[in-house]
């Protein structure tokens, strides 16, 4: 009674990997590795969702292979949640979503609207229930998801970075919901996660997915991360102030009933500045803002001039999450080369660990060289300022530094570059200094801000019920 | 449909008006005031540009001039313009996707993979707007700003377009959705004995008028 | 080789609806030209310049999935969402979709899918617009009108039907799938032979 992997090798980038571990019902352990290393393909496996099944060995769960069963068959054995919570969801609102699964399940009608009703109780979302799933928040879809996963009853769940862009209040309420699910329902549940510190305390056991793979336990994986982070260059700081570039007169952002505060601040030159504060505080909505795209009181003046939303795009560029979001040619080389037919240099190539892959197409790369290279794409244009967020999500400590290093580089040519990141350890290593966004944070009573507010509520709602008639 | 039909297959300036007033008034039953008035105008600016074609356009015109059945015939083409609109937005808004598509499922037996498939692709469309103005950013952010119908954009929407179709696949896989399977269904949807009441009137009622106007059948 | 996978169904809804919307953004294009050529009796026209976004979804679908009925349900399907969309003609449009697609299956049909290149679009192009010409004259009963203005709608239809279902889908399909994300479609097998013997 458990789920086992014998030996089981699957291959990612020419590389044979073999696991083997075990998990019983009511453990938790969790998966780590650098990006690209197969995390997200594991789990395919053993929940039977890959095409292929392991290469040699086997995945068997309760004694049963994966790959025998049908999906309907697999359910009293493994669920999973993703995590993107944009596209896990087929119907309209929560309470179908659930429906949806109890019909998979063919559980019978009667039962189902009290299944329903404890799954989103017990993920506190009954309010929700007939709202459209496309104007939940990231956090509240993920806590949908759980619920799905709740009505499946199954007896071994999958994580997938399941706290990926939640707010901190979301990712510890989902956690207290799945320690009860492993303690009081024996659920078995796999992680991935690349942030150890959130779930330090809860998880033991890590099965590393990096130089082979091993099982280490949770202080061990902490030791060895703080040893890398030692032997790691880290950047001289510049001492000298730039021009001053950009300068904030009374600038107000409403976001809901509170607002962003810069009475007056100003940004220089070279300087590389990191951006912190709660989760869904609006950090991102501030880049927008500066980019002209977001409504707000006060002024923004790059140099003497008032910034315009005409000229903002031409002396800012903005490095979003989301690499995939720009890739447009059929090469690396081309990407890089940005439409001058310049060529890239062997010397550039290398340094971004992309040498071999010159010819691959840029959606062939591993998620860690697509953020390297969507980086190194916007770095090649001449520009004064780089609005950049979280550039280091889902990356590992290797990724992640050389990531910020590709950036530092730029700062030293005079760049000012502005980092959203919720890693404020790297943030400190490299960054100037770094804005605590809690602290520029009041609450408006501001009459006219909320009820613009509420009428673009009220506006993209529409919208979205327009759509999703 | 049957109706559709009907009216496609003749010139009967009655009929239509006949069916537009009466689509109209439920259509306004249905539909706020202002989305109404919308429709009207959009469906005024079609129906004048139809009517002016027909006017100036038909066979037996000669150049420049009109008379009786040019003017006629236009004010057939116009009248059948707000006919369509109007049934169709009847149509669009007293159905739901989800019940039009249960409906579909389980009276003609559309098979679930299509069901299923075709209500999580419509739930992406609030993203694509979203995801049009994303790709716009990125791409202004490298440099890139000319042409707004370019390849260059459509490329990524399309690309998220596969990759979309990839994942929404898999998560409804992975909570056991298959197309082979029986599957219970927590909604029955029926036609019951008011709908084809109202089905066989409007058929009675377009006969009828087609036989009042029967000479211009199949004209 | 008829058999439809989920990923298909979902990928070819989400193309119709970007398809759509490309085509709502055309649409106010044409209703600006319409409204500016409805006093020359010339608004019908003003349509015909963009009807070919009309064919591009099945075009897409027909060239990526490589299965016959895959031009035909895929442009019904780009019918019945664009019904829920709000389009207001309705479900009338159930009929247009399927005749148009029945013209666009004809190019991939013509070569008993074989053969999917250049000819097969251009050929499906050329039938959408016969087919659609004939369901559009009965449709909107333009029999009545004179025989210039027919052919003019006709030619006009013809070259947007060319430019966007046959040259814009190629371009695009081709470039796609150099990029390789549509490794797991059918269009992705060609190639793979392709490379393997030695092309």
């Amino acid at each position: 009674m458990s789920l086992i992997v014998n030996s089981g090798v699957f291959t990612i980038d020419d590389q044979p990997i073999c696991a083997s571990f075990e998990l019983t019902p009511g453990q938790v352990k969790g998966i780590y590795g650098p990006s690209g290393s197969g995390k997200s393909t594991l789990f395919h496996l053993l929940a039977g969702l890959a095409e292929t099944s392991f290469d040699t060995g086997n995945c068997l769960i309760d004694g049963k292979n994966m790959v025998d069963l049908t999906p309907k068959g697999r359910i009293p054995f493994v669920s999973l949640m993703f995590q993107n919570p944009d596209t896990q969801f087929c119907m309209e609102t929560p309470r179908e979503e659930l429906l949806f699964c109890l019909e998979n399940r063919a559980v019978p009608v009667s039962k189902m609207a009290l299944m329903v009703h404890d799954a989103l109780a017990f993920c506190g979302i009954l309010h929700l229930a007939n709202q459209a799933l496309t104007t939940l928040s990231g956090g509240e879809k993920q806590l949908v998801a759980l619920a799905c996963c709740v009505v499946l009853e199954s007896k071994y769940l999958l994580l997938d970075e399941p706290f990926a862009n939640l707010d901190q209040a979301t990712i510890d309420f989902l956690l207290t919901k799945l320690k009860i699910l492993q303690k009081n329902k024996q659920v078995g549940i796999l992680l991935i996660d690349h942030r150890l510190d959130l779930v330090n305390t809860w998880i033991h056991e890590w099965l590393v997915l990096q130089d082979n793979f091993h099982v280490v336990s949770t202080e061990e994986l902490l030791k060895q991360e703080n040893r890398l982070r030692a032997t790691l260059p880290h950047r001289s700081k510049s001492t000298k102030k730039g021009s001053p570039l950009l300068y904030f007169d009374h600038f107000q952002l409403p976001i809901r009933d509170y607002a962003i505060n810069l009475p007056n601040y100003t940004f220089y030159a070279g300087e590389m500045i990191g951006i912190s504060g709660k989760s869904g505080l609006g950090k991102s909505t501030f880049f927008r803002a500066i980019l002209q795209q977001e409504k707000y009181a006060g002024k923004i003046y790059f140099k003497d001039h008032l910034l315009t939303k005409h000229a903002a795009f031409s002396k800012m560029s903005w490095i979003m999450q989301n690499p995939q979001d720009q890739f447009i040619e059929a090469s690396v080389a081309r990407e890089l080369a940005n439409g001058n037919h310049a060529p890239v240099t062997t010397n550039k190539l290398s340094k971004l660990g992309l040498l071999t892959k010159c010819d691959l197409s840029p959606f062939l790369l591993s998620q860690g060289q697509q953020r390297r290279l969507a980086v190194a794409c916007l770095l090649e244009r001449p520009i004064p300022i780089l609005l950049v967020d979280e550039p280091t999500y889902g990356q590992d400590l290797r990724n992640a530094w050389q990531l910020m290093t590709l950036l530092s580089e730029k700062a030293a040519t005079g760049t000012l570059i502005l980092i959203v990141s919720h890693d404020d350890r790297l943030l400190n290593d490299f960054c100037d200094y770094t804005l605590n966004f809690n602290q520029f944070v009041k609450e408006t009573a501001n009459e006219k801000t909320e009820s613009n507010r509420k009428v673009r509520h009220h506006f993209g709602a529409g919208l979205a019920r327009f759509f999703s008639k | 449909m049957a109706l559709a039909l009907l009216v496609s297959f003749q010139n009967n300036v009655l009929l239509n008006t006949v069916l537009a007033v009466l689509f109209l008034l439920l259509v306004s039953y249905y539909l706020p005031v202002k989305k109404l008035l919308l429709l009207s105008v959009f469906l005024t600016l079609a129906a004048a540009g139809v009517f002016f074609t027909g006017l100036i356009f038909y066979r037996d015109n000669q150049h420049g001039t009109t008379n009786i059945s040019s003017l006629q015939y236009a004010i057939g083409l116009a009248s059948r313009i707000y006919c369509f609109g109007f049934t169709g937005s009847l149509f669009a808004a007293t159905t739901s996707m989800t019940a039009f598509i249960y409906s579909l499922q389980q009276q003609l037996h559309l098979p679930a993979i299509f069901a299923y498939g075709l209500m999580a692709a419509f739930h992406m469309a609030p993203m694509i707007p979203h995801e049009y103005r994303n790709t716009i950013n990125s791409l202004r952010s490298r440099g890139i700003t000319n042409n707004y119908f370019s390849i260059k954009i459509v490329t990524p929407l399309l690309v998220k377009t596969i990759r979309w179709s990839e994942l929404l696949a898999t998560a409804m896989t992975s909570r056991g959705f298959s197309s082979d399977e029986t599957r219970t269904y927590s909604q029955h949807y029926v036609i019951n004995w008011p709908d084809w009441l109202f089905c066989a009137g409007l058929l009675g009622l377009g006969l009828l008028l087609t036989i009042f106007h029967g000479d211009n059948l199949f004209k | 080789m008829f058999k439809w996978e989920l990923k298909d169904v979902i990928m070819v809804g989400i193309a119709s609806l970007v398809f759509g919307v490309i085509y709502i953004g055309a649409v106010q294009l044409g209703v600006l030209l319409g409204t500016l050529l409805t006093p020359l009796g010339l608004s019908v026209l003003a349509n015909e310049f963009i009807f070919g976004v009309w064919f591009m979804a099945a075009a897409f679908a027909g060239y990526i999935l490589r299965k016959p009925g895959a031009a035909t349900i895929t442009e019904m399907i780009a019918a019945l969402l664009e019904v829920f969309m709000g389009n207001f003609y309705g479900p009338i449009i159930f009929v247009s979709g399927f005749v148009q697609g029945i013209g666009t299956e004809a190019g991939f049909a013509a070569t008993r899918y074989h053969k999917f290149g250049w000819s097969s679009l251009i050929i499906g192009a050329v039938g959408a617009t016969i087919t659609s010409f004939i369901w559009g004259i009965v449709r909107s009963d333009f029999v009545d009108l004179k025989w210039q203005l027919l052919l003019a709608i006709f030619v006009i239809r013809l070259l947007s039907a060319l430019l966007f279902s046959a040259v814009a889908v190629k371009l695009i399909c081709d470039h796609l799938n150099t990029m390789g994300i549509l490794n797991s479609y059918p269009i992705a097998q060609n190639n793979h032979s392709k490379q393997a013997s030695g092309v």
